[in-house]
Order: structure tokens, then sequence, then C-alpha cells
């Protein structure tokens, strides 16, 4: 006969009922308790205890007197565990997801070491950060971990839940969790597109649309449908690829953020040097960044500082320019003949303060291989007229309204004259139809 | 000679910036700043937040009431509502902001700086923050909150 004693720690884990036993020889053990059993080979196991990770079962021969130790971890996240890149609370679980690179400022082809973390998403126990491998109980089966994308080049950047699931958005694909009850607590798993984002701040949204840049650089609709999760991808690639065409995190380049404004239910898309607004599938440009918006329902921020008491949501924001005006520019038009035109006239209709400045500038050009030439700016009368006498092929006409605060533009209206006295002749007909048909 | 009117008005009642970029004759804008689309049409608009990271507020230690510096770099200072009050996600490292006190008041996890963005987590009242730098969360043996930095 042998004797087998194993001491379990740290004392907390004794408190809270922490044991061992020869598997399937021993009844649960308390620390420091001695056993007699034959010589031979056995396996040590540790019982499950709230909040501390089970020491690992170990294998033993015992031939005269044994002595092990066991020890619970007091840490619910692993000692080996890197930090994730994001994470969420959705139903009560806590999930996580990624793990960055060495290198940020790559492309993320280079994994960091041989983990494969980088594509890791890990769900918590129901209403405690307890994961799996770690200090979950694993006969709840309740937490777990999936990884995204099919190779090793993924990455996890952001889980964000929308309405009855989770979204994890990796680099190169964005995948759907969704909880099912049967046949065991767990997370149903769908792709729903193979292309991701470039970073963790590129999506934003609410119960049921988020909105996100991929890595393309066109602008993305997430939302919740009878049929299910729909992305649909909307255009803006023009606009948004060179906003993350260089990115770092180290250098703050290109680092497109999404940020949702729950209280106007608009999105402010930034990477710091140009802001724009997305707001009932309309985009427009702003001259404001923000990193982030929290609404505070009038909450007060400093008991001392009066003008700290708001109504208004706070953020961090970068003005980006100090212009405080209303200013739009119209598509390249030719009212659809190649001809000398002359505008003689332009009316921007609408209304704006008493106090308010409206100018307008045209861009024009004889042939369609050159760059565009502009005027100066040219101030309207009140009601907004103003004559400026340009004559091209093609056009874009540019407005400005200072300030931009009780402005509304409803049109542009033109009158023009055919100027090119070759085409007259033989077009006529067709410079109605132009003028019926422009815009 | 002959005058002759055009109108352009789509790009003033949706839509808004050409979503295919540049296209002629679209009636769409290439250009729209400081506005938003309505029915009416194109309406200036730049949304009224609060800055509280301008140059005259002044944040100080908890603990050793010496000015914070909350850098102002992108993606950073981030904002996050939690359930037990405010917290700033900055460059410098993760604080909560005390609302009782008559200074704007920062406690710091110790977390040091980030590159990486931060988000939040919170569960059973006990918000949670991860930056891909740096975890932070409450755990419920030691009763404190675990600070993880990346190694």
């Amino acid at each position: 006969m042998s004797n087998v004693t194993v001491t379990i720690s740290p004392a907390g884990a004794n408190t809270l009922g922490a044991k061992w036993c020869l598997a399937g020889v021993t009844e649960w053990l308390d620390s420091a308790e001695t056993v007699s059993v034959s010589n031979g080979s056995y396996t040590i196991q540790y019982k499950y205890i709230e909040g501390y990770s089970t020491p690992a079962e170990e294998d033993v021969t015992v031939t005269g007197t044994t002595t092990k130790t066991g020890t619970y971890g007091a840490l619910s996240w692993k000692a080996s565990w890197q930090p994730p890149i994001s994470m969420c609370f959705f139903r009560g679980q806590v999930i996580t997801c990624g793990v960055k690179h060495t290198s940020p400022d790559n492309t993320f082809s280079t994994l960091l070491g041989n983990t494969n973390d980088a594509r890791l998403v890990r769900w918590s126990e129901i209403g405690a950060f307890r994961f799996m491998g770690c200090t979950a109980n694993d006969l709840r089966n309740e937490a777990g971990e999936y990884y995204i994308g099919e190779s090793d080049s993924e990455m996890a950047l952001r889980v964000i839940p929308l309405h009855g699931s989770v979204i994890c958005y990796g680099s190169f694909s964005i995948t759907e969790f969704t909880p099912v009850k049967d046949p065991a607590p767990g997370f149903t798993i769908r792709k729903l597109a193979e292309y991701g984002i470039k970073n963790p701040l590129a999506v934003d949204g609410n119960d049921t649309t988020q909105v996100f840049i991929d890595r393309l650089g066109y602008l993305n609709v997430l939302t919740v449908t009878k049929t299910g999760t729909k992305v649909k991808r909307i255009g803006y690639q023009d606009i948004f690829s060179p906003m993350q065409e260089v990115f770092s995190f180290v250098s703050s380049e290109g680092i497109i953020s999404v940020v949702y404004n729950d209280e106007e239910d608009e999105y402010y898309i930034s990477n710091g040097l140009k802001s724009y607004l997305w707001s009932s599938g309309d985009l427009t440009e702003m001259s404001i960044a923000f990193t982030s918006i929290v609404n505070m329902g009038g909450a007060i921020l400093s008991s001392h500082d009066a003008s700290a008491l708001t109504e208004k949501p706070i953020s961090a924001s970068t003005l980006l320019s100090p212009s405080l005006s209303l200013l739009f520019g119209t598509d390249t038009f030719d009212l659809e003949m190649v001809a000398i035109k002359t505008i003689v006239s332009v009316e921007v209709v609408g209304s704006w303060s008493q106090d308010a400045v409206t100018e307008v500038m045209i861009q024009w050009k004889n042939n369609k291989g050159q760059p565009f030439r502009n005027t100066t700016w040219k101030r309207c009368s009140p009601m907004g007229f103003c004559a400026p006498m340009v004559s091209g092929v093609d056009f874009r006409i540019f407005a400005r309204v200072t300030p931009y605060i009780d402005a509304v533009i409803e049109s542009i209206n033109l009158e023009w004259q055919l100027t090119d006295k070759n085409s007259i002749r033989g077009n006529y007909t067709n410079v109605n139809t132009a003028s019926t048909n422009a815009g | 000679m002959k005058t002759y009117r055009a109108f352009i008005k789509e790009g003033f009642r949706g839509t808004g910036l050409n979503p295919y970029g540049e296209a002629r004759n679209s009636g769409l804008l290439t250009e729209a700043m400081n506005c938003s689309i309505s029915k009416r049409g194109l309406e200036g608009y730049i949304p009224d937040v609060k800055d509280i990271f301008s140059d005259d507020t002044t944040f100080v230690d908890s603990v050793t009431h010496v000015a914070v510096t909350i850098t102002k770099r992108w993606p950073f200072p981030q904002l996050f509502l939690t359930d037990v009050g405010l917290h700033i996600g900055a460059r410098e490292g993760l604080y909560y902001l005390n609302p009782s006190t008559p200074l704007m008041e920062l406690y710091s996890y110790g977390t040091g700086s980030v590159t990486w963005p931060w988000t939040c987590a919170e569960i059973n009242q006990r918000p949670m923050f991860t930056s891909g730098d740096v975890l932070v969360y409450y755990n419920d043996i030691s009763d404190a909150y675990v600070v993880k930095n990346y190694v």
C-alpha cells in the first residue's frame, strides 16, 4: 500500500470547497488529506469551484508516499491569453474577439507567432466573466469559442450585438452568432459576407441596423429583416477608400471611425481629417469629427462647473474646418449637349436667415480632357440670384450659404444660352429637350 | 439669343453625395458640407455636441490632484457611458470620471498608454474594457479590477 497526499492552494479556493480525488477510486477529499491505495497509476482530479480555474488532471504513479500540489487559478482571464481586441455584452454573456498583431501597421498578413487566437471569438458563462478553458464550469456548457474565417490571415476585430444575435466583424469576413437553446446553450454561426473591415472602429449601430466601412472603402448597411440579417453595399468607395489607404494605429492614420448618435439616429464617419454624416440613407460632409458620442440625458458632469451641465450629447471632437458655411457642388453636367453654352444666371432656390450671405462659383471646361477652371465666388442677391455669364461645355455649380444655420436649399435653377453657332441650326430641337430634361 | 432654363434638384431631395462617384448629368452632388438632407431640401446642419475635451477643461488625478493630460489624437479620447458612470478611454490610459466632485476628477485604472482603440462590455454593473493592448476586467475572487497587458 502507498499513501497519496494532495495539498490545494490558494487558501481562498479551499474556503470555497476545492477538493481532489483519485479518479474512480476515492471520493472528493480536502486539501492535505491522505489516502492509502495500492501501488499503481492513478489520475488526480480537482473539483470545479466558482470563480477559480480548476487545475488540470494529473497522472501519477504511486509507490510509497506521494505528495502533490494542486493550484487553483484566481484570475478569470488566463495569464497566457492576450487581451482581446474587442468585447461586448449580449444577453448575460461577454463576447470577446481577436488578438492584435505585433505590427498593427501592416495589412494583417503576418500573424503573431504561431497563434491563431487573432480570429478567435470567446463567449462567457451566462452572468459571469468566466470562459471555457479558464474559470467556466464545463458542466454548464455555456461558455464556448469559435474561430472565424478560414485562414490564419483572418483577424476578428469587433463584436457588436444586433437584435437577437452578435455580429463579428473580421478583417476578411462578417459572421453572425445567433443563440440557441437546444440541444445545449450555444450559438448557430453563419457567415454573412466574404469581406470585412480594416479596424475595430469602422462599425457602429443600434439594435436593428449597423453601418460599416469595409476594407475596400465601401459604405455598407447591415439590417435585420423578416428573412434574416442582410448586408447591403451602398457605395462611396471613392470617398472612403482614400481615407483608410494609409493605415496605422501608431501614427493615427487611416483609422475610419463610425459613431452612432442614438438621439438623432445618425452616423458620423470620420478619419480625423475628413468627416461625413450618414442619415436616413443620405451622405453629406461635416466640418467636425467625433471620436464617440455619449448622451448624458441632462446628467451632471461636474457639480462645480455649471457649463458642464449638459442636455447635449458629449464627445471629443475635432474641428476640421473653421468654415461655418453650408457648401455644395453639383455633379458635372453638360445640359445633354456637347456644345459651347453660356450660363447667364443662377438662382439658388431656398431660404436662409436675413443676415446670411449666399455665393455661387462655377467650374467650367471646354472639352472633357481638360481640368475644370473656376470662376471667382460671386455674391447672390438676397433672393439667391446671380449672373455669372460663364461659357463652356461641361459645368459644375457650387454655392455656399454663410452661416449655415436656418439655410435650406431646394434646387438650382439655371438660365443658359447656346453660344456655339455651329450647333444652333442642327440641334435646336435637342436644346429644347435638354432644357426639359436637365437636372 | 434664346434663353433656356434647367433645374438641378435630385441631390437636394435625397442621396446627397453620389454613391458611385462622379457621374455626368446625375443631378446629384459632389460636395455637400455642413448639411443634411430632408424633405425640404439641403438643410444647414452641424450636430450639436458638447466637447468635454476643449482647452478650458482641466482634469485632475483623483489621488494626486495633479492635472491629467488627455491628448486629442485620433481616434482618442473615447467616451463610454456605463451603469456606474462615465469612462474615458484615452491614448494615455483608461479613466473613470467622478461626477460628484467639484473638479473633473479622474480615477486611473493604471493601464498605461495604448495605441489600439478601446471597447467596453458591462456585466453585473461592472464595466470591462479592452483595447488589444490591455484588458481591464473585474475579478470577483479578489473583488478588484485586474489589468492584463499585452506581452
